[in-house]
């Protein structure tokens, strides 16, 4: 009797402990590709390209991100050319918005109606800029599938497939998001995450999708990431990085009005 | 049945004094309910003027999703030509076009969120007496400020501009590279020096001039003519210059200061408040909108002519490519369709109510005229008159009474209705403007006389007193003779 008790707890505690070593790990994943290009100071250039059916645009811009503190996140983005966008500037600091236009020398609050509004003409909204969220703390995690393969550098790694649900602490309300990563040691890079505004929705709003892993910076990083919506489609929304610096020191006068001014 | 008709005339003249009083006080209702009507009726073409002669015209039509969206770049591509086949229908008084915006305005600190509306000054008095409502300033001009079209830039423009992107890129990088250097914290967060590069006064100045080209400012700030409330709200009087913020419908964030030359007052809260007229072809070119408009407006020869008009004008742009949407002013305000209804509806209500009490009064008459004559009728009865006979004399005998009663009725009704058309009552002194649902009221309602409002009390009272006087015609008809007789 006390053999057979032993027996069956240590099956279970083997089981649960099993089950364990799975589950840490995957939550621990989710931050690194979420954070792939957060959790430090970092600045750097990129390329805006923006295809929509009545238009079609490309912009240069630098952005200066602050966000080690989870808290009250800091960025500055500004537009380098072509000329009828050139300085304009987007500040963001804690969940505030302003946006400054150099041709009329205005400052714009970004209100709670505007938060809906696309940003410069772009498949991002104003909201997308505010809105911090962490994947793995605001968004419950269940694997859907776990397969090995080659990345697009033809590295083999495996790739994990995790829905995700929001938690009440969820800034955005996303009903559903099915998120695609691969990890190869240390390294986890985020493949492709679409967006559903229902859990049990069978059509996704809007997919970004991450390639041309390179290492930028001192890290692997997805340097192109794109923006598809699906009700546009043919339309999207891609940065390409050029340059970037992780873990510099960036002045906090970096973050300040006059900073967006000039 | 003449007969019949003399003997009832002569019986309804045998108590003179109670006929009177009884037609008298007939007439008395039916004039209240006609000159009810007629005041209802004028209420209500009140609201539907203010409806469609401010605002909405009888017609309109729109890309099909953008009623629902309201976006932007839902644009009726073609308006010439659908303007141009509209005009060719033969119930049309007039036509013009619109372009819808929505922006913030602000003047000094006030501000308010404003909807931009861009009419053609030319056309729009064909459908709208906006122009009417202006008690400030005067209307928009015709001609639209004169505004450089953009161009775009020329391969040396092009190249200067790179090359300004790519110092500016310089500069940024530079400044990075500064930062993450961080062995030497004693060294300026500022980074290398930018000597190399232009100064940035000059950079900043070459891209205004660059903008400039493709997306050059007007010459002079637009005119603008707004609601009262709206003024009130940005403390702005005629003359002073409004700073707008909008965006264009290629995405950009566009502003514009203009210049107030009108002010205007509809008494409706949405017009007066939240817009903003512009010359349309200045909201074009703020907008970016090239010459596509959001919606053109017909003007019926009257509201109920509209529902036919629309069906036309569909059917006539059935075959032209995009399909486009016609409503007329029922189908886009069913709202205010159902109060106009309902108007009506509980119109008839009181009319019947007070109806059922002069039916009342009249069926006590008729009573009371039986009894009276209850020998006479038993010693009718036995020599021979059937009771139906005697029915049909109760029925003729009241249909007379109601007749009188209400053709009096009818004529005094008229007086009323005439005197509240051509002179119309003031509410001015008891509230400064009335709105019905939303729509602001003229402070003096006239009276307006329909076919409807004068009939529809007689036929009401008619038939209640009708169906009324059946009950003593009945009890008359079933009289026994030899017990009429005996009656003393």
């Amino acid at each position: 009797m006390r053999v057979a008790c032993s027996v069956v707890l240590a099956v279970v505690l083997l089981v649960a402990l099993g089950g364990q070593a799975e589950a840490e790990p995957l939550s621990k994943l989710i931050n690194k590709a979420d954070m792939v290009l957060r959790g430090v100071s970092s600045a750097g250039v990129f390329t805006m390209e923006i295809k929509t059916q009545s238009y079609q645009r490309s912009f240069k811009i630098v952005m200066w991100d602050d966000s080690t503190d989870p808290v009250k996140e800091r960025s500055l983005i500004k537009i380098l050319g072509p000329a009828l966008w050139r300085g304009n500037g987007t500040l963001k600091v804690g969940d505030q918005l302003k946006i400054y236009n150099p041709r009329t020398n205005h400052v714009a609050v970004v209100s709670n109606s505007m938060l809906g509004d696309s940003w410069m003409g772009s498949h991002f909204t104003n909201d997308d800029l505010v809105k911090e969220t962490r994947l793995a703390r605001h968004y419950r995690h269940k694997l859907l599938k776990k397969w090995s393969g080659r990345n697009e550098k033809g590295e083999s790694v495996t790739f994990y497939r995790v829905r995700l649900t929001p938690k009440p602490t969820a800034p955005v309300a996303w009903g559903k998001i099915v998120y695609e990563l691969w990890a190869r040691g240390d390294v986890v890079v985020p493949t492709q995450a679409t967006y559903y505004r229902k859990p049990e929705s069978q059509r996704a709003d809007r997919t970004m999708t991450f390639s041309r892993v390179d290492r930028l910076g001192g890290r692997e990083i997805p340097a192109r990431m794109s923006m598809t919506v699906a009700k546009k489609p043919g339309e999207h929304t891609s940065i390409t990085y050029k340059t970037i610096k992780f873990g510099i020191k960036i002045p906090s006068s970096k973050f300040t009005e006059q900073a967006l001014r000039h | 049945m003449a007969g019949t008709a003399r003997l009832a005339w002569r019986n309804l003249g045998r108590n003179r004094r109670r006929t009177m009083i009884t037609a008298i006080a007939l007439a008395v209702g039916t004039s209240l309910c006609v000159a009810s009507y007629g005041w209802m009726d004028g209420v209500n073409a009140d609201i539907l003027h203010a409806l469609t002669r401010l605002d909405l015209g009888h017609v309109q039509v729109h890309s099909p999703d953008y009623p629902r969206k309201r976006t932007l770049k839902l644009t009726i591509d073609n308006a010439p030509q659908v303007m141009a086949r509209a005009r060719e229908l033969p119930g049309v008084r007039g036509v013009t076009a619109r372009v819808y915006g929505f922006g913030l305005a602000s003047h000094r600190s006030k501000s308010a969120g404003v909807q931009l509306v861009g009419i053609d000054p030319a056309t729009e008095p064909e459908v709208t007496e906006l122009n009417k409502q202006i008690n400030q300033g005067r209307e928009l001009d015709r001609p639209p400020t004169p505004w450089p079209e953009g161009r775009k830039l020329t391969a040396q423009e092009r190249t200067r501009d790179e090359e300004l992107t790519r110092e500016a890129e310089r500069a940024v990088l530079a400044e990075i590279e500064g930062l993450s250097d961080d062995e030497d914290p004693a060294r300026e967060a500022g980074g290398l020096p930018r000597s190399a590069d232009r100064a940035p006064e000059t950079a900043a100045a070459w891209t205004h001039k660059l903008a400039a080209q493709v997306d050059p400012p007007p010459r002079r700030p637009p005119l603008v003519v707004i609601g009262v409330d709206l003024a009130r709200i940005l403390k702005a009087r005629l003359g002073d210059t409004l700073y707008l913020i909008s965006q264009t419908v290629d995405g950009m964030s566009a502003d514009l200061r203009v210049k107030v030359v009108g002010i205007y007052r509809t008494g409706t809260s949405q017009y007066d408040r939240g817009r903003i007229y512009l010359n349309i072809r200045d909201l074009q070119r703020y907008l970016h909108l090239g010459r596509r408009v959001h919606e053109v407006t017909l003007l019926a020869r009257s509201a109920q002519t509209a529902p036919v008009l629309a069906k036309q004008l569909q059917s006539s742009l059935s075959h032209a490519r995009p399909v486009l949407l016609v409503r007329s002013w029922d189908e886009i305000r069913p709202d205010i369709k159902n109060m106009l209804q309902l108007n009506r509806v509980s119109m008839l209500l009181m009319v019947a109510i007070i109806f059922l009490v002069a039916a009342l009064g009249v069926i006590n008459t008729m009573l009371m005229a039986v009894f009276e004559r209850t020998r006479e009728l038993g010693m009718l009865k036995a020599i021979g008159m059937s009771g139906w006979r005697v029915l049909w004399l109760v029925l003729v005998e009241t249909t007379m009474l109601v007749l009188v009663g209400s053709v009096l009725g009818v004529g005094l009704g008229l007086g009323l209705d005439l005197y509240m058309m051509i002179h119309g009552i003031n509410l001015g002194a008891m509230t400064e403007g009335i709105s019905f649902g939303g729509m602001g009221l003229s402070p003096t309602i006239h009276a307006v006389i329909t076919v409807e409002g004068l009939l529809m009390p007689v036929v009401v009272l008619s038939s209640m007193c009708f169906i009324g006087a059946l009950y003593p015609g009945i009890r008359a008809a079933r009289m026994r003779p030899a017990q009429g007789m005996r009656e003393a």
